[in-house]
């Protein structure tokens, strides 16, 4: 059985980490990038199953991550924005990106697991 | 027949008339006994008829009182079911009773259950939270990273994008902006006095300090104060956080894990800081 795939993508240290350590909870494989350009990059190779993406980010932000990924093969891949933005329009302009969801922070760490497992299932170990 | 022999036909004369009406009187009884023989037959035929009747209706009576014999039976058996299923209700009806019962505990358990994993959910979050905090404090040397993690947890874990970190010059009385998150702070906002008739009282204070909205206390710069942590180093006042304001999710509510990474923050942010100036320092030392 093989592992579900998150790709974690936030310029703060502190916000991956916490992701991470809510994440891990549900032992899905986990791998992080600290901006819109490095995720894309990352994605492309690590094939994730879900993404979580920042929105305010050095390099490129989420909304322009959100739409290289659409544009890619992955274009079918779960996107949730996490993001301190919680205005109407934010989120409107992260749908129009191609975002699936959002959450915004400080993260509930209920509410994002709930999110994620909505996209990947609830089975045990986030496995497939 | 009287005889009169005077008139030689008048015997036989009399004798005709006598004979008819013997004959009229003869047929006028038949014609009586006639009627009374039709008369007798239709009586009869009538009561062969009502005989015919009753025993119709005799039979019909038989077999309607069977029919009631049947119904009876059939009314007493279907009776004697009723009472047994009114029996077998009655026990479900109780045993219904005893499983609501039982629903009942277990949806009490379920929701205490629920409210425990909601304590534990709560806890653990908060504990996570800590964590995270503590080891971005002391993950690293280096002050801006340090600076950086200070930043980051008023910003991810409490919810503001308007913070301000000031430390101790020394002994001074003077706070210096060492970190700063959201727009560029003015000039008067650079530094902040412990003796600042607004700020310093809350400063000397050294708890945490969050605006009631009733009382609001003007920082530096003139923008009032969400909220305040002053940054000890032991007993020794040694910085201070400043929250102007917190993002529109919030509410402009601060819940307990938000006063508890306050409280982290005040024991341990100043010991990261003190610990990145002496790692800077350090080559200096050495050398």
């Amino acid at each position: 059985m093989t592992r579900k795939r998150v790709l974690i993508v936030d310029d703060s240290k502190t916000a991956l980490m916490m992701s991470h350590m809510i994440l891990k909870r549900s032992e899905y494989d986990v791998m992080t990038a600290t901006s819109g350009k490095e995720a894309v990059e990352k994605a492309a190779s690590f094939r994730p199953d879900l993404i979580l993406l920042d929105v305010v980010m050095p390099e490129m932000d989420g909304f322009a991550a959100a739409r290289a990924i659409r544009e890619s093969e992955l274009r079918d891949v779960p996107i949730i924005m996490v993001t301190t933005r919680g205005e109407a329009e934010n989120i409107e302009r992260g749908y129009s990106c191609g975002c699936n969801e959002y959450v915004t922070k400080p993260v509930d760490p209920t509410e994002l697991l709930a999110k994620v497992q909505s996209f990947l299932g609830v089975d045990e170990g986030g496995r497939a | 027949v009287t005889s009169d022999t005077r008139r030689p036909g008048a015997f036989v004369q009399q004798a005709y008339e006598q004979t008819r009406e013997y004959m009229a009187k003869i047929l006028e009884e038949n014609e009586r006994l006639r009627l009374e023989l039709v008369k007798r037959s239709e009586e009869l035929a009538r009561r062969d008829e009502s005989a015919e009747s009753s025993s119709e209706h005799a039979r019909e009576n038989e077999y309607l009182r069977q029919m009631v014999t049947l119904l009876e039976d059939r009314i007493r058996g279907l009776e004697k079911t009723n009472l047994d299923q009114l029996s077998e209700l009655a026990r479900l009806q109780s045993r219904l009773g005893r499983l609501e019962e039982q629903l009942d505990h277990v949806i009490f358990e379920n929701k205490e259950y629920l409210r425990q994993f909601r304590t534990i959910e709560r806890v653990h979050g908060n504990l996570m939270n800590l964590y995270v905090t503590s080891y971005r404090l002391h993950g690293s040397p280096e002050r801006a990273e340090v600076i950086s993690a200070i930043n980051e947890t008023i910003i991810n874990l409490v919810g503001s994008e308007d913070v301000g970190v000031y430390e101790r010059e020394g002994e001074s009385n003077l706070m210096r902006l060492v970190g700063y998150y959201g727009d560029e702070p003015p000039a008067t906002a650079q530094v902040l006095s412990l003796d600042d008739p607004s700020v310093g009282p809350l400063l000397a204070a050294g708890s945490l300090y969050c605006s009631d909205g009733a009382t609001p206390v003007v920082g530096p710069g003139g923008r009032s104060l969400r909220v305040l942590v002053p940054l000890r180093l032991g007993s020794k006042l040694a910085g201070a956080i400043l929250v102007y304001g917190l993002l529109p999710q919030k509410n402009d509510t601060l819940e307990d894990v938000d006063l508890e990474v306050f409280d982290l923050l005040g024991s341990q942010a100043a010991a990261a800081l003190f610990t990145s100036r002496v790692h800077a320092w350090a080559p200096v030392l050495t050398n």
